[in-house]
C-alpha cells in the first residue's frame, strides 16, 4: 500500500508542473492590470506605470515566469499584491471557514442523501420512492444561491435565529462558527445530496437483488441488519466516489455560496484575486486546488480498500 | 471622485464595486434635514447625541489598500477617511474649511500659500504632528494622488519654516489648491514622516493618521475594525459636509464586506448592520417598506456619460460626434439604466454641481433627438458603415442597460454598432487604447466642486482625449482664480465648449441613496459618508 501511495504521489508532479505553466500564462495573458485596480479608476498612465515598476510587473513575462517558477519549486509562491502576505498564508487564512463549511455540507449531504436513497430503494415503486425521487430532482434543479437567499430571508430576516452573513472564527466562538455556517452548509448539502440519493438508490437496488442478501434474510438476519450492514456496505462504493468528488469541489472554493453569505473563504479569495488581477494568488490557489483534487483522489482509493476488502492496491 | 464612484455605488456589481437635482447643495445636508420627508416620525425621537456602541457597516467589498492617498477607489475613501485627516475638508457648499491647517493665507500675488498648522494634534502612535510630517505628506500627495499630480506642475517648493507652518510656493496661480487639498478621495492625508520614508510611493501598511477613529484590525474579506482615538482634538466649527467638528460617538466602527446586494439588504432588515452602501434602486421599495429602516438620498450625485474617443477612429470627426448626439433620446436610456424616476433626471445640461450648476449652457443641443438630422450628418461625414465599437460591462448594470438602449437608437439613425461586453478591469484597460474603440460609458460625479478638476473628461490625457486650447485656457482660469465668481464663469465656458465640441454625451443625472437603521443618527449624506458624528439612538 505504501508503494501504491508513493507511486500515486509521484505521478502528481508532472500534473502540477503543467498546471503551474498554464496558471501563470493564463492569468498573465488575461487583460486587466492590478496596478490600475489598486490605484482606482482615476489613475493616470504614468502613475500606473510607476506602481507596475514597484510591483515588478514591468519585467518581461518570461523572466517573471522564471522567477515565479523557481520560487514555486522551492515552495515560495510569492506574495499577494494586495494583502502583502505570502500566498500560502493567504490561502491558509481562508482555509478554516471553507474547510469547516465543506465538512458540514458533506455531513448534511451524506445524511440526507444516503437516508433518502436507502429509503427509496427499500420501498421501491411506492409513494415514498416517488417522493424521494421528486425531492432529489428538486435538489438537482435549484441553484445554490437561490436556496441560500431564501434561507437567509426565512431564518435570518423573518425568524432571526441565524446570522444572515459573515463568519465567526472558531478561535472566537465555535458555536458562533457553526451558527454562521449552518445556512450555507444546508444550502450546499441539500443540493449535493440529490446526486448521492440517486446513486445510493440505484446501487442499493442492484445489491438488494443479489444472492447474498437473500441468504442473509434466509439466515434470519433482521431486515434492518440486512439493509444497513450487508446491502449498504456493498452498495456504498460509487457513493463514496460522489461524496469524495463533492468534497474536493467544495474545498476548492465555494465561489457563489461564499459570496452570498460573505464568508471569507477560499472561494471569495479566488474571486477577488481574479477581479483584482492578483496574479500570485490566482496561481497559488489553482495549484492548491489541483493538489487537493489529487490528494483527495488518493485518499478515496485508500477508503475503497478499507470499505471493500476485495479491492487490492496494484 | 469622478468615475471612481462607479466601483462603489452601482456595484450591485457583484452586487462589486462602488444621482441631478434641482436642490443645489441638498446632497450636502445631513440625513435628518435632507430626508425629512422619508423619516418615520419615531425616528425623530432621540436627537440628543449619545456615546457608545458599535456602528456596523455593510460595505460592497474589501478595499484594495487602506492607504487613503494611494487609491481613488471609493471603498478606500469610505473605509479610511475617519483614520486620516488632511489640511482641509469640504463643507456643505463645497468650500475648503480647516482641519489640520488653521487657515489658508495667500500672499505674493497669490503665488505663496501659507498653511499654519494646529499645534495640538497627535498621531495615533502618540507622536505630535509637525510641519515635517505635513511637508512629507504634501510631497507624496503631489506624486501619488491625481489631484496632487495635477497641482504638482504649479508647485515650486514646499517648505516648513517652523515646526507648525507649511509654505507652498507656486510657479503659477492655483487658487483652487486649498479645495484640492480638501478632497476626501485620494486625500492629502498627513501621516508620520517616518512611515512615509519607510514605504516610499508604495501603499503604506501602517495606518497611522490623526482622525477621530484609529485602525484596529483588518481581516480581508471578513471585517475592518476602527476604534475611537481618545486623544482626538476636533476643530471647533459646527459640522458641515465633511468639515467642522468631528466627534467619535460610537466606540468602534466595524465594516463588513458583503458583496451580495441581497445579503446586504437582508442584513439591514434583520438588524445585523446599521448602515449599508450601494443598494441598487430596484431594492429601494423594499427598504422603504421596512419600518425599522430609513433612507437618505444623495442629490445630486453623478451624471451618466457616453464618452467618445476623439483620438482615433470615427469620432475624430466632429460631424460624426454630432450625429451620435442627435441620434439619442435620453429618457428611455435613463429609464432602462436607473429605473424609477426618483433616481434620475434629464432636466439640466449642467456638467457642474453645487456652486457650478449651469442649466442654460448647452440646453439647445442637450437631449434633442433628431434622426433625419443625424442621418444627414452621417452622409456629410461620408460614414461608410464601419461598426462603432462600444465598450460596456455588466459589472455595472446601468452601464450595460443604458448602452443597450442607445445601441438601438443609433442603429435607427444609420450607425452600425458593435457592443462589446467585458469585465470592468478589461474595459478600463481597453479604453486607454485609442485604436480599438469608439465609445465607453461611465459615471461622473461631483463636478466640478467636489472637488474641482477631477472631471476626467476635461483632462486631455484621460481616455476620450479632449484637446482644445480654449478649454485649456478656461481650465487655467478656473484653477487659478481665488474668486468663486471667476471660477464659476470659467466653468460655464468649459460647459459651452463641452457642447460645442460634442466631447461626450451627458445622458442625465442620477442619484444615490443610503439605507440605515432608524437608530442611526447624525448621518451626513455626502459622496463618502463619514462615520464620525454618527450616534446610535434608541
Amino acid at each position: 500500500m505504501a508503494r501504491f501511495i508513493v507511486r500515486r504521489l509521484v505521478s502528481v508532479v508532472p500534473v502540477l508542473l503543467l498546471v503551474a505553466v498554464f496558471a501563470f500564462f493564463l492569468v498573465h495573458l488575461t487583460p486587466g492590470d492590478p496596478a490600475a485596480y489598486m490605484l482606482g479608476p482615476l489613475a493616470t498612465p504614468a502613475q500606473i506605470d510607476q506602481l507596475r515598476e514597484a510591483l515588478n510587473l514591468n519585467v518581461p513575462l518570461p523572466i517573471q515566469f522564471e522567477r515565479w517558477f523557481l520560487g514555486a519549486l522551492q515552495g515560495n509562491l510569492g506574495e499577494s499584491l494586495f494583502m502583502s502576505i505570502p500566498v500560502p498564508l493567504a490561502i491558509w487564512q481562508r482555509t478554516e471557514p471553507t474547510f469547516l463549511l465543506t465538512l458540514m455540507a458533506v455531513a448534511i449531504e451524506v445524511l440526507i442523501g444516503v437516508s433518502a436513497g436507502v429509503v427509496a430503494a427499500t420501498r421501491r415503486n411506492t409513494w415514498v420512492d416517488q417522493l424521494a425521487i421528486a425531492f432529489t430532482s428538486l435538489g438537482l434543479s435549484i441553484p445554490s444561491f437561490w436556496l441560500g437567499l431564501n434561507l437567509i430571508f426565512f431564518f435570518g430576516v423573518n425568524l432571526r435565529v441565524l446570522p444572515v452573513a459573515g463568519y465567526v472564527p472558531l478561535g472566537v466562538s465555535w458555536i458562533g462558527a457553526i451558527r454562521s455556517l449552518l445556512m450555507p452548509a444546508c444550502a450546499l448539502g441539500f443540493i449535493s445530496s440529490a446526486l448521492v440519493a440517486r446513486m445510493t438508490r440505484a446501487s442499493m437496488l442492484e445489491v438488494l437483488s443479489q444472492d447474498f442478501v437473500r441468504t442473509a434474510r434466509a439466515k434470519g438476519v433482521a431486515e434492518r441488519g440486512v439493509i444497513w450492514r450487508h446491502a449498504l456496505r456493498n452498495a456504498i462504493l460509487p457513493v463514496i466516489t460522489v461524496v469524495g468528488n463533492s468534497f474536493a469541489i467544495l474545498l476548492g472554493g465555494l465561489v457563489v455560496t461564499e459570496q452570498v453569505f460573505a464568508i471569507p473563504g477560499v472561494g471569495l479569495l479566488v474571486i477577488h484575486a481574479v477581479l483584482h488581477r492578483d496574479y500570485p494568488v490566482i496561481q497559488g490557489v489553482l495549484l492548491y486546488i489541483v493538489t487537493l483534487y489529487v490528494f483527495i483522489n488518493v485518499g478515496m482509493d485508500i477508503v475503497y480498500a478499507l470499505v471493500d476488502p476485495r479491492i487490492k492496491f496494484g | 471622485m469622478v468615475d471612481s464612484k462607479v466601483p462603489r455605488r452601482r456595484l450591485l456589481r457583484t452586487g462589486l464595486f462602488l444621482g441631478a437635482g434641482a436642490a443645489l447643495g441638498g446632497g450636502w445636508m445631513t440625513g435628518p434635514e435632507k430626508t425629512a420627508g422619508l423619516l418615520p416620525t419615531a425616528a425623530a425621537a432621540s436627537m440628543t447625541p449619545v456615546k457608545g456602541g458599535t456602528l456596523k457597516v455593510a460595505q460592497v467589498g474589501d478595499p484594495p489598500t487602506l492607504d487613503i492617498m494611494a487609491s481613488t477607489a471609493d471603498v478606500v475613501t469610505n473605509d479610511t477617511q475617519a483614520i486620516f485627516e488632511g489640511f482641509f475638508a469640504l463643507d456643505a457648499n463645497g468650500n475648503a474649511q480647516p482641519v489640520l491647517a488653521t487657515g489658508a493665507q495667500w500672499s505674493n500675488g497669490n503665488l505663496t500659500l501659507t498653511l499654519p498648522l494646529r499645534t495640538n494634534v497627535l498621531f495615533h502612535n502618540g507622536a505630535q504632528m509637525t510641519a515635517a510630517d505635513a511637508a512629507a505628506s504634501f510631497q507624496r500627495w503631489l506624486r501619488l494622488a491625481p489631484l496632487g499630480q495635477s497641482a504638482a506642475s504649479a508647485v515650486k517648493e514646499v517648505s516648513a519654516p517652523d515646526s507648525h507652518t507649511l509654505v507652498v510656493q507656486l510657479s503659477r496661480p492655483l487658487g483652487l489648491l486649498p479645495v484640492y487639498l480638501a478632497s476626501a478621495n485620494a486625500m492629502a492625508a498627513v501621516m508620520p514622516r517616518s512611515i512615509l520614508e519607510k514605504y516610499g510611493d508604495k501603499p503604506v501598511q501602517e495606518y497611522i493618521g490623526t482622525g477621530p477613529y484609529m485602525f484596529k484590525e483588518w481581516k480581508p474579506d471578513a471585517y475592518l475594525r476602527l476604534v475611537r482615538w481618545d486623544k482626538y482634538a476636533p476643530v471647533r466649527q459646527a459640522a458641515s459636509g465633511y468639515a467642522g467638528q468631528r466627534i467619535a460617538y460610537v466606540d468602534q466602527v466595524t465594516i463588513f464586506p458583503v458583496p451580495d446586494v441581497n445579503t446586504r439588504l437582508a442584513g439591514m432588515k434583520s438588524g445585523e448592520y446599521d448602515l449599508a452602501f450601494s443598494v441598487p434602486p430596484d431594492q429601494y421599495a423594499q427598504a422603504k417598506a421596512t419600518p425599522t429602516l430609513r433612507v437618505a438620498f444623495l442629490k445630486p450625485s453623478e451624471w451618466f456619460i457616453f464618452n467618445l474617443n476623439k483620438k482615433g477612429r470615427m469620432f475624430t470627426d466632429l460631424k460624426m460626434r454630432q450625429a451620435f448626439r442627435k441620434a439619442l433620446d435620453h429618457r428611455p436610456i435613463m429609464e432602462a439604466a436607473f429605473g424609477p424616476q426618483e433616481f434620475w433626471s434629464i432636466a439640466s445640461p449642467t456638467i457642474g454641481y453645487l456652486a457650478y450648476q449651469d442649466d442654460k449652457t448647452g440646453a439647445d443641443v442637450f437631449n434633442h433627438q433628431d434622426i433625419p438630422g443625424a442621418k444627414e450628418l452621417l452622409k456629410q461625414a461620408n460614414y461608410n458603415g464601419q461598426p462603432l465599437v462600444w465598450l460596456t460591462t455588466k459589472n455595472y448594470d446601468y452601464m450595460y442597460k443604458g448602452a443597450l438602449v442607445a445601441k438601438s437608437q443609433l442603429e435607427a439613425a444609420g450607425f452600425k454598432v458593435d457592443l462589446q461586453v467585458m469585465d470592468w478591469a478589461t474595459l478600463v484597460q481597453r479604453r486607454g487604447q485609442p485604436d480599438v474603440y469608439d465609445v465607453f460609458q461611465t459615471g461622473m460625479g461631483g463636478a466640478p466642486a467636489i472637488p474641482p478638476a477631477m472631471d476626467a473628461f476635461v483632462v486631455d490625457k484621460w481616455p476620450g482625449w479632449w484637446s482644445n486650447p480654449k478649454k485649456d485656457e478656461a481650465m487655467q482660469k478656473f484653477e487659478g482664480s481665488v474668486s468663486l465668481a471667476d471660477r464659476k464663469a470659467a466653468w460655464s465656458e468649459v460647459q459651452r465648449l463641452f457642447y460645442e465640441d460634442a466631447v461626450a454625451i451627458k445622458v442625465g443625472d442620477f442619484y444615490d441613496y443610503f439605507i440605515m437603521q432608524n437608530k442611526v443618527q447624525g448621518f451626513t449624506a455626502v459622496d463618502f459618508p463619514p462615520y464620525w458624528n454618527i450616534w446610535l439612538g434608541s
